[in-house]
């Protein structure tokens, strides 16, 4: 007993650590009990009223800080809008999409415009669909308001698009109401045109020009543009006609890909008297 | 009335309290009371991000270096389940924690160097080291281990605190210093 004692004395310390820490990891299992929350309530309630009197005095430190919050939250639902407008917009650019894929009864590949070449008159596009999407060259493409152009080169996962506004497009046109039939190609004046339709028949302002049952490119009876000016020059047997072209081409972004060709047999027909008439 | 009185060779808290152990021991457990309601009620107004000093930690450290290991781990456990029961924390962490790091600190008492270890900058040192344990310990409780990807934003939160305590802990050791070289 009297070691036991002796021990304890040399040891005091240690021991009265052993018996705190014991104490320590009791009262953790004590802490949520019901008779001392009523009384940490108490003294909260005073720690607060202290609080509510100095927190009254600026704290420049806490203010930077607070600021600083602020800031960075106004940064994050500026960011926050801005993604929301971009969703909004790309919303209705998928459901005019959509009822393009309904509208068309051939089948369409979304794709979107991930790159723009050069200027009207010889203006590009690249999309994000290439080979392993099944896009092939001469595929064309439209926007949900009419034709944008068609497919000249792809990779496996890119397409590039010769647009209406290139001074190589030649698409077999006709207007939409009287049948009339015309080449539609940009010419020199930075226009878009249909050529070839005579002046004895009659154009009105605001015919729909669409592509021809007879195009060897595009499938018949998509919207190329609008008439937007008729003039006739005694130097020439045809209408000058000038088209309003109906795809948005300033803010386009998501457009389809028409995966249609001409049947092969048909191509070739094209083709054997093309070369040979 | 001066707080500090240097004697021939020794710095004492308090005058009547130097010589009457029960007074020295009234003033430290006053001073343990109004530190730890301090700490709870205006230490978070002057915190620099996450980072709070502690300072009843530094008043546990001072008592474990000039009265020993037996008082500081004491004095540490009593303001550390204050501070628990008053920040609405679980009652026993913070107790454990501060009574471990003033232990630590005392360590470092011997009755012939109480003066070199309050006046000198290893005092600064001690602090440090105390922080620093009272602020494993706590995270040893606090830190689950499913959260262990915010365990940087943790260190960098410890390291602060520890580093303010040391930054405030300045404030007395130059007081206590200064009187000592009067």
């Amino acid at each position: 007993m009297w070691l036991l004692l002796q021990w304890i004395e040399r040891f005091k310390e240690y021991v009265v650590l052993i018996l705190l820490s014991i104490i320590a990891f009791a009262l953790m299992s004590l802490s949520d009990a019901v008779h001392l929350s009523h009384l940490r309530g108490v003294v909260i309630g005073g720690v607060a009223a202290v609080q509510q009197v100095v927190g009254s005095f600026p704290n420049p430190v806490g203010l930077e800080n607070e600021n600083a919050a602020l800031r960075r939250i106004s940064l994050q639902l500026m960011q926050q809008a801005l993604r929301a407008r971009q969703a909004v917009i790309e919303n209705q650019q998928f459901r005019q999409l959509l009822q393009l894929k309904d509208a068309t009864p051939y089948p369409v590949k979304p794709a979107e415009i991930v790159g723009r070449i050069g200027v009207p008159g010889n203006l590009l596009f690249v999309l994000n669909v290439g080979r392993s999407d099944s896009v092939l060259p001469g595929m064309c493409v439209l926007s949900p308001d009419g034709v944008v152009g068609h497919i000249i080169e792809v990779t496996d996962h890119f397409a590039v698009v010769r647009s209406l506004l290139h001074r190589k497009t030649r698409i077999a046109g006709m207007l939409e109401s009287t049948r009339y039939q015309g080449i539609v190609v940009w010419n020199d004046q930075q226009e878009l045109h249909l050529e070839g339709v005579s002046q004895s028949y009659p154009v009105d302002i605001g015919d729909r020009v669409v592509t021809s049952p007879v195009s060897t490119r595009y499938p018949p009876y998509l919207p190329i543009g609008v008439v937007q000016r008729v003039q006739d020059t005694p130097d020439r047997l045809d209408h000058v006609i000038q088209l309003a072209p109906l795809a948005a081409f300033d803010r386009l972004h998501w457009v389809g890909v028409v995966r249609w060709r001409m049947a092969t047999e048909l191509q070739e027909i094209f083709q054997q008297y093309q070369d040979h008439p | 009335m001066p707080i500090f009185r240097t004697t021939s060779s020794r710095i004492e808290l308090l005058p009547a309290a130097s010589t009457d152990p029960r007074l020295r021991h009234l003033f430290y457990a006053i001073g343990v009371l109004l530190l730890v309601f301090v700490q709870v009620a205006l230490v978070p107004l002057i915190a620099i991000g996450t980072a709070i000093p502690n300072l009843p930690l530094i008043l546990c450290v001072m008592i474990a270096l000039r009265e020993g290991q037996m008082a500081g781990l004491l004095y540490g456990f009593v303001a550390g389940l204050l501070y628990d029961f008053a920040a609405l924390q679980i009652l026993g962490i913070d107790a454990l924690a501060w009574m471990l790091a003033a232990f630590a600190a005392g360590y470092f008492y011997s009755e012939s160097s109480i003066d070199l270890n309050l006046t000198r900058p290893r005092f600064l040192g001690i602090v440090l080291l105390a922080a620093l344990i009272q602020n494993l310990i706590a995270a040893l409780f606090v830190l689950h281990p499913s959260n262990l990807l915010a365990a940087g934003d943790f260190a960098i939160e410890l390291g602060g605190n520890v580093l303010y305590t040391v930054g405030i802990a300045v404030f007395p050791w130059m007081i206590v210093a200064r009187r000592y070289d009067r």
